[in-house]
């Protein structure tokens, strides 16, 4: 029987080493006003950390909204087009593959490099988009990335050019899923293409959707890269998202006391999205 | 009606063309920047297709200046190291739990959260731990970071592929005398071979692809192509040339690698949770 657990040893040591004790150890800097940059020793502060982000700090609550106002429209834009193009492709038309494989490439570039490809297509002057709209005789050159009503929707189109491919998949295997028959059936009891999405295609793909916008949004949560690259937050913060608040305060302020509590925050955050995740998938199994 | 099937046909290619322009436009537009001299980028309106295409970026990147060609190779050894690292923990650790049920469903799905940690949450304390080790800076720093995200998910999609496996042949080749260790190797896993190089590929391309923990961790001597691309913004001059031409290296090989195991990318994409 112990020689069963060795097979698990290594995983086991790998976790309690590498995310229970970094993470045990970030706790604990965050009951601190632990500074890289200060020469004195850092002093046990208690909650603090934790009192100030939450009833003082705007900045920590204008990043939160702004995470959301970023993911939760991709997502929905991600969810309706990543099920229109589904739909299209499983209409059984010639050529299938070939489009699916075309149109999932997007999915697996490196999204800092998507931030990059994006950030060069908004460029006012010199870029593809301002250069489309001036081939259809729109001659005003768009600051997309600096007009702050515009930059949410600039890092939102970015993530929606990446990962609604993610989405078509998804529902493509889902509604790859659903028998033939039940489709039929409804068909020959005279229903229409849209009451049979509704009662039988919708229902039926209820699991998988529900995955893929779990996954998505826990990933939505933690968006860092392409902001990054487009924006650096700005412009006046509209764009600053959680990921990049903390990382404003702990790698450009080197506040890592105050730091570690705000990624406490996230942490917790996404572990409350993540049990809900499991029991999704563990409900299914 | 054989009129409307038609109509409808088109329709679905025209709203599908209109997909593909949206997926494929920016990257075509950014092969297009890699092999445009500076004169053709500083332009408006754009130029669409280079008028003559040059290499320069290409011979800059990886033989003048030569850095980029390190960044890449950077790239590839701390995304091989840590994936053959993974594959070394989650072969047994996989197999235990598929076979012996250790844990219940507990533990793996302990394991497979490790995947979903935001890199924000742990990137501070492997910051502050690795400034102590000095392992700031070096292949082993990511290499070791990289681990638990990983191991979640590839303990995870081995499980998957180790369940679907016939437990028969195992015991079989036990019955006439092999040892359990020597099944796993002689059997379970030359059978599996497609599963543990779709694990490998997704652990690579995971690495490949990673930006915070390379931006933090790295300075110039481990620096990988990810974390090189957003230095490349300065606030005087973008070099788009360069970019581009750093952007189209560091996508090829995932391209290549992703189509590699394209019938498996949507369960390697859902962590198994959704199976093609």
């Amino acid at each position: 029987m112990i020689r069963k657990y060795n097979y698990l040893l290594p995983v086991i040591v790998l976790l309690i080493a590498i995310t229970i004790f970094p993470l045990l150890y970030s706790l604990s800097v965050s009951l601190t006003n632990f500074r890289l940059t200060a020469t004195e020793k850092p002093q046990f502060t208690g909650l603090k950390n934790y009192y100030e982000i939450l009833f003082r700090d705007k900045r920590f609550w204008r990043s939160l909204y702004n995470t959301f106002t970023i993911a939760i429209p991709a997502l929905a834009l991600e969810s309706v087009l990543g099920m229109a193009v589904a739909l299209l492709l499983n209409r059984g038309i010639r050529g299938k593959r070939i489009i699916t494989v075309l149109l999932i490439l997007p999915v697996v570039v490196p999204p800092i490099t998507s931030g990059l490809i994006w950030r060069m297509l908004y460029h006012e002057k010199y870029g593809a988009i301002n250069g489309l709209l001036y081939f259809f005789g729109i001659k005003q050159q768009i600051t997309w990335l600096s007009t702050p009503g515009l930059t949410k929707f600039a890092v939102i189109l970015t993530d929606v050019w990446q990962w609604t491919p993610f989405m078509m998949m998804m529902i493509l295997a889902g509604l790859q899923s659903i028998p033939v028959e039940c489709i039929e059936a409804a068909e020959v009891d005279g229903a229409s293409p849209f009451q049979r999405f509704i009662y039988i295609t919708l229902p039926m793909l209820k699991y998988t959707l529900m995955v893929a916008a779990l996954l998505r949004i826990m990933d939505l949560i933690k968006v860092f890269d392409v902001v990054f690259v487009l924006t650096m937050g700005g412009p006046g913060g509209t764009t600053e998202t959680i990921s990049m608040y903390t990382y404003i305060v702990s790698f450009r302020a080197f506040r890592m006391g105050f730091g570690s509590a705000l990624s406490y925050l996230v942490l917790v955050l996404t572990v409350i999205i993540c049990t809900y995740f499991i029991k999704v998938v563990r409900g299914r199994g | 009606m054989r009129g409307a099937v038609i109509l409808k046909d088109a329709l679905t290619y025209i709203a599908l063309g209109i997909a593909l322009f949206f997926a494929l436009f920016p990257i075509v537009w950014t092969i297009s920047m890699s092999f445009k001299t500076i004169g053709e980028y500083y332009t408006f309106p754009p130029v669409w297709i280079p008028r003559e295409p040059t290499l320069e970026n290409y011979k800059y990147l990886l033989f003048t200046w030569t850095s980029g060609l390190k960044y890449l190779i950077n790239s590839s050894i701390v995304a091989s190291l840590n994936t053959i690292l993974i594959l070394l923990i989650s072969i047994p650790a996989s197999y235990a739990i598929a076979r012996f049920k250790i844990g219940q469903k507990n533990l793996s799905f302990w394991i497979l959260s490790q995947r979903m940690l935001p890199p924000i949450a742990v990137v501070i304390p492997y910051f502050l731990l690795l400034r102590m080790l000095h392992l700031i800076d070096t292949y082993w720093g990511l290499i070791v970071v990289y681990l638990p995200f990983n191991v979640g998910f590839a303990v995870w999609l081995l499980i998957g592929f180790i369940q679907e496996f016939p437990q028969d042949i195992e015991d079989a080749a036990m019955v006439d005398g092999c040892s359990r260790i020597r099944a796993i190797v002689r059997v379970v896993l030359p059978i599996i071979a497609p599963g543990l190089a779709v694990c490998a590929i997704f652990c690579f391309i995971f690495c490949w692809n990673e930006f915070m923990f390379a931006l933090i961790l790295t300075r110039e001597t481990a620096k990988t192509v990810t974390a090189q691309l957003a230095a490349f913004q300065s606030p005087t001059k973008i070099m788009w040339g360069e970019i581009s031409a750093l952007v189209v290296l560091a996508i090829i090989p995932v391209f290549i690698l992703a189509l590699s195991v394209q019938k498996y990318l949507v369960r390697g994409l859902a962590m198994g949770a959704v199976k093609e």
